[in-house]
């Protein structure tokens, strides 16, 4: 038998060791044969490699796969491989998009797919815990807005992923927060397996490796690879995990902004469909909100309202707002362990 | 650009991240109080489900009310620096 320690140590080793082995070699060969996006944001204007969300989803089926070969117990097992495939649809759809858009709307009803495998294994309980009340009983609610749960997260994610290291920054404070709050209700156990804590470790390895090659200045793009499957991931663990309420809390930031977006170009729109972009650049090439009534309400916007800012300050003011938010998650935790620990009958 | 030199521009938006997490705590506390609390239990079937049904109708219409509130909130805010901006240029 392995320990579990051993395990966890595999989770987050494994998925960051493949990856930081890989990024420098795709990087090179995605600009050798010319995939790759411009960086508007800079006046070097550099070419940046796109798609690197495909090692970050070979790096996680990789080390998925060792794992399962490595847990003992069956529904261990059947479980990480339910997370994987999940994350797999996303990344397929993901790359569908990148090579050839999907449109506003096809997107996220393609994602509704990327929810099968967690419903058709039925490794959830449809019971989401609140904090003061407990355990609800919404089985049939629950199956009704389980498709939605994938498709709503990656597309979150996917539209705070604009500048130079803001999605994999926000999404790895997320699973940080997660990860602590999973720990509060579920007791921070090293001696026992906890599949939620291998999902995390997976998430947190491929995230901090990628954000090494994306920060401020980016050397890669995830493109919507990358971005739907962190956001598929963040689903997946809200809803295996039984984490549902502590994830919401944790993306308000992420949440607001899909709101501003959709609620401000009226309805689903793809990004090259936007005409009017929400920021510009100043002579001194930093972010300014723009003033054009039709362009979209986002979060850059808004932390852009008191003046201009460099590209890697604006990721600065997400990732605050990503902590705080983070810090109100942890908080909701600690509600639900004290609800289910001493107030419900 | 430092961490702590950015959060005074973020204010109202953390703002609003607290309101948004009060106003959900404090949805929980009405759900606990006027519909967990307040409908008993029974071992009648058609109770059961009528009972069920009002706890999960009525605990769905206060997280509807709370999303709609922040939705709202999300976008006057958003609308309103925007309209700051552009009065300030």
């Amino acid at each position: 038998m392995i320990f579990p320690f051993i395990i966890y140590l595999l989770a987050f080793v494994l998925p960051a060791s493949i990856s930081l082995a890989i990024f420098p070699f795709f990087i090179k060969k995605m600009l050798s044969i010319g995939k790759y996006g411009i960086d508007i944001h800079k006046k070097e204007q550099p070419k940046v490699a796109e798609m690197g969300g495909i090692v970050t989803l070979f790096a996680i089926i990789l080390s998925s796969v060792i794992l399962i070969l490595l847990v003992q117990e069956q529904s261990m097992k059947l479980e990480i491989m339910v997370f994987t495939i999940t994350l797999t649809i996303a990344g397929i759809i993901g790359i569908i998009d990148d090579i050839r858009p999907l449109g506003a709307i096809m997107k996220p009803i393609l994602l509704l797919l990327a929810a099968a495998p967690i419903i058709i294994s039925g490794y959830f309980t449809p019971q989401p815990v609140l904090p003061f009340v407990g355990k609800t009983r919404l089985t049939i609610v629950y199956y009704l807005l389980l498709p939605f749960v994938i498709s709503v997260t990656s597309n979150s994610v996917n539209m705070i992923d604009v500048y130079n290291g803001s999605m994999a920054s926000t999404t790895i404070i997320i699973l940080v927060c997660i990860f602590i709050s999973n720990g509060i209700i579920n007791g921070f156990q090293f001696t026992t397996l906890n599949t939620t804590n291998i999902y995390i470790l997976i998430m947190l390895a491929a995230a901090f490796s990628f954000w090494l090659f994306n920060r401020y200045p980016a050397k890669v793009f995830a493109g919507d690879t990358g971005s739907l499957i962190f956001g598929a991931a963040l689903g997946a663990i809200a809803v295996l995990g039984k984490l549902e309420i502590v994830v919401i809390i944790a993306m308000i930031p992420l949440i607001m902004n899909s709101f501003g977006i959709i609620s401000s170009v009226k309805g689903l729109k793809e990004r090259r469909e936007i005409k009017v972009r929400p920021t510009s650049m100043t002579e001194d090439w930093k972010l300014q909100a723009t003033r054009d009534s039709g362009a979209p309400i986002t979060l850059a916007g808004l932390v852009l309202q008191k003046g201009p800012l460099r590209e890697d300050d604006v990721v600065k003011a997400f990732n605050i707002l990503v902590i705080n938010s983070g810090f109100l998650s942890i908080i909701t935790a600690i509600l639900i362990w004290v609800t289910e620990t001493f107030l419900v009958k | 650009m430092k961490y702590y030199k950015i959060v005074p521009r973020l204010r109202s938006i953390i703002g609003l991240e607290f309101f948004v997490f009060v106003t959900f705590l404090a949805i929980c506390e009405l759900i606990n109080i006027l519909i967990v609390n307040l409908i008993p239990n029974t071992t009648d079937t058609f109770l059961a489900f009528v009972y069920g049904f009002l706890e999960i109708g009525g605990s769905a219409i206060l997280v509807g009310v709370w999303l709609i509130i922040w939705y709202v909130l999300t976008k006057r805010l958003m609308k309103n620096s925007k309209l700051e901006s552009a009065a300030k240029k």
